[in-house]
């Protein structure tokens, strides 16, 4: 009697353990960490863990990245200051500008206005915001409950609020699609008093490039000019502190797993001698780095994960992939390349916080190609990026167009002309550093610690 | 003795500002030395008017040179100084330069001096700053004139 209790009792334990393991596999999780014979039991791989990712969240952080102007300036009387998007005055710059934004209502029609009366609006006491890409003046107005009803859809890369002489406030900006100036008188409280504050705190004294005439050519020398929009800010720049911490394999990654469709309990494993783990499935592998990074390549178009042919879709993925594998970060990520090349398409990203974007030496952050609608390969290094309470400088905009000259492909870029210059951290070596991001016209871009 | 030590001390002072402003004490307003050593980008004019209390000067000079701003004093351009310093700039590799310049009420007559190495080239300039009541003054012009239509 005691004895077939005794076989009971351990064929129920076998039973229960068979559906336990089975369970295992059905939810993907790892039942023995890799070079690794022992069993590793856990109540958390029995379970499917809940994504923390909440979709809305990734939404809004995108639509933020959007809408956010990489710098915003404002120009009082003789006096103008830029505060760029890793400033430590940021935060209260835009706060203002959205103040200001919100306050709007429309108290005119839109008049075409000519190049000349669409520059003048730069030199008087105004507020200037340029955004890193097209966007629709209306979608901008609408989000700050601005009330407007615009008969035209403008598409802006650069929105001007000032007051002119006879003391009118009008909205100014250029609709990228037609290639039109515009203005249109607008009803607001308190601007100019709130660009006066702004500048007398700052004691800036910056300009645009073309205020300085440095869009165009003035002698028989080789030049990058510069696109005339480009701040030409004087003396020292001042970055929020910014830290990155590269995130080691560990069950952190299994979302890259679930994302990547690679079953870890039965997908061939080894490592190799640069201790890379290489997870192998039929049509597509997956290596992940020691140093925190992670490469998945299909080899053919049916294990590719499907997304779409739109850049956006690709921009979701990529963030709720970062959201799901590094919740803690205060960072996003940003698409900063985009470049076809026959039936496929690479997308680079770049780090990207409320208050700056960083930079790494050797890599994008992330490196997306598309082919027919999915993904083939997808390549990441994956840091968590936090903002800190400190303070990075880096030198004024001559200093560091001075340092492209002397790099090797400056006769290349002499062709071209300088359509970004932005402060940035820059990862180089495990060293966090201040640093000058420059887009070229050719969309090219190029990051350097001068 | 104290009389002694407080010369000493005003004689090295001007040692010191004279030695940090390598550039002539006083230019006359005929000399241009060579050509192609600078570019003045703004202003873009050899006369200008404006409102604005400063402006900005830049341009392009030779590379490793040093531009320094000098202003009309008399029949002779002296060293400008601004908040206590006369102002030059070093120009780096791509030759571009951006100094801000206080405006003083009426003409300003400026010299830019770009010098390396011995070789030198002055360009002149002038900024007239118009006053704020003449500014309101037209204001109130243009409203009339508005009235009147």
């Amino acid at each position: 009697m005691k004895k077939e209790f005794f076989k009971t009792v351990i064929l129920t334990l076998l039973v229960i353990s068979s559906l336990v393991l089975s369970a295992n596999i059905w939810y993907e999780k790892e039942l023995w960490s890799v070079d690794y014979s022992s069993f590793v039991y856990s109540l958390k791989n029995i379970f499917k863990r809940e994504s923390t990712v909440n979709f809305s969240d990734t939404k809004e952080l995108l639509e933020w990245c959007k809408f956010s102007p990489e710098f915003i300036s404002f120009t009082y009387g003789s006096q103008k200051m830029i505060v760029y998007d890793a400033s430590p005055d940021f935060p209260g710059a835009y706060q203002t500008a959205l103040e200001i934004l919100s306050s709007l209502e429309k108290e005119g029609e839109m008049v075409s206005v000519t190049d000349e009366e669409y520059l003048n609006s730069y030199k008087t006491n105004s507020m200037m915001l340029k955004f890193p890409s097209d966007i629709s003046l209306s979608e901008l107005l609408k989000k700050e409950d601005a009330f407007f009803d615009l008969a035209k859809e403008p598409l802006i890369s650069t929105l001007v609020v000032g007051i002119d002489d006879s003391q009118t406030n009008y909205l100014s900006f250029l609709d990228v699609k037609s290639g039109h100036a515009y203005r249109m008188p607008v009803k607001t409280n308190a601007v100019t008093e709130q660009i006066r504050q702004k500048i007398e705190a700052s004691g800036q004294n910056a300009s645009f490039a073309f205020e300085l005439n440095f869009d165009r050519k003035q002698d028989e020398a080789e030049r990058i000019l510069f696109h005339r929009f480009v701040p030409i800010s004087l003396g020292e720049h001042s970055l929020r502190g910014m830290r990155a911490e590269p995130v080691l394999y560990s069950s952190q990654y299994d979302g890259v797993f679930k994302a990547f469709h690679i079953v870890k309990n039965s997908a061939r494993t080894y490592r190799d001698k640069e201790n890379t783990i290489h997870f192998i499935e039929n049509r597509s592998t997956l290596k992940i780095r020691e140093q925190g990074a992670f490469l998945f390549e299909a080899t053919e178009q049916e294990s590719g994960i499907v997304l779409g042919e739109e850049a956006d879709e690709v921009i979701e993925f990529v963030n709720l992939l970062y959201q799901e594998l590094v919740p803690q970060s205060d960072a996003f990520l940003a698409l900063c390349d985009e470049k076809t090349e026959g039936d496929q398409t690479k997308y680079a990203f770049l780090y990207r916080t409320k208050n700056g974007a960083m930079y790494l030496k050797d890599s994008p952050a992330v490196l997306v190609t598309v082919k027919n609608g999915a993904i083939m390969k997808y390549e990441q290094q994956l840091y968590n990026v936090t903002l800190t309470g400190g303070a990075d400088t880096t030198t004024g905009v001559i200093e560091a167009y001075d340092f492209l000259y002397n790099q090797p492909d400056f006769p290349e870029k002499s062709k071209l002309s300088i359509k970004s210059m932005q402060p940035c951290h820059i990862l180089s070596d495990g060293q966090m550093k201040a640093g000058w991001a420059c887009i070229f016209s050719d969309r090219s871009h190029t990051f350097f610690i001068p | 003795m104290k009389l002694k030590v407080l010369c000493l001390v005003a004689i090295l002072i001007c040692m010191v500002t004279m030695s940090s402003f390598a550039a002539p004490s006083s230019i006359s307003s005929g000399d241009y030395g060579s050509v192609g050593y600078i570019t003045v980008t703004n202003p873009d004019k050899n006369y200008s008017t404006t409102y604005s209390k400063s402006v900005t000067v830049s341009g392009y000079a030779a590379s490793g040179s040093t531009v320094y701003v000098y202003v009309l004093s008399g029949d002779a351009y002296k060293p400008y100084y601004q908040n206590g310093s006369a102002l030059s700039v070093s120009v780096g590799a791509s030759g571009m330069f951006a100094i801000p310049v206080n405006l003083s009420a009426g003409k300003n007559q400026f010299l830019l001096r770009a010098e390396s190495g011995g070789t030198y080239q002055n360009t002149t300039f002038e900024v007239n700053l118009l006053s704020s009541s003449m500014f309101s003054l037209i204001d109130r012009l243009k409203s009339l004139a508005f009235g009147w239509k």
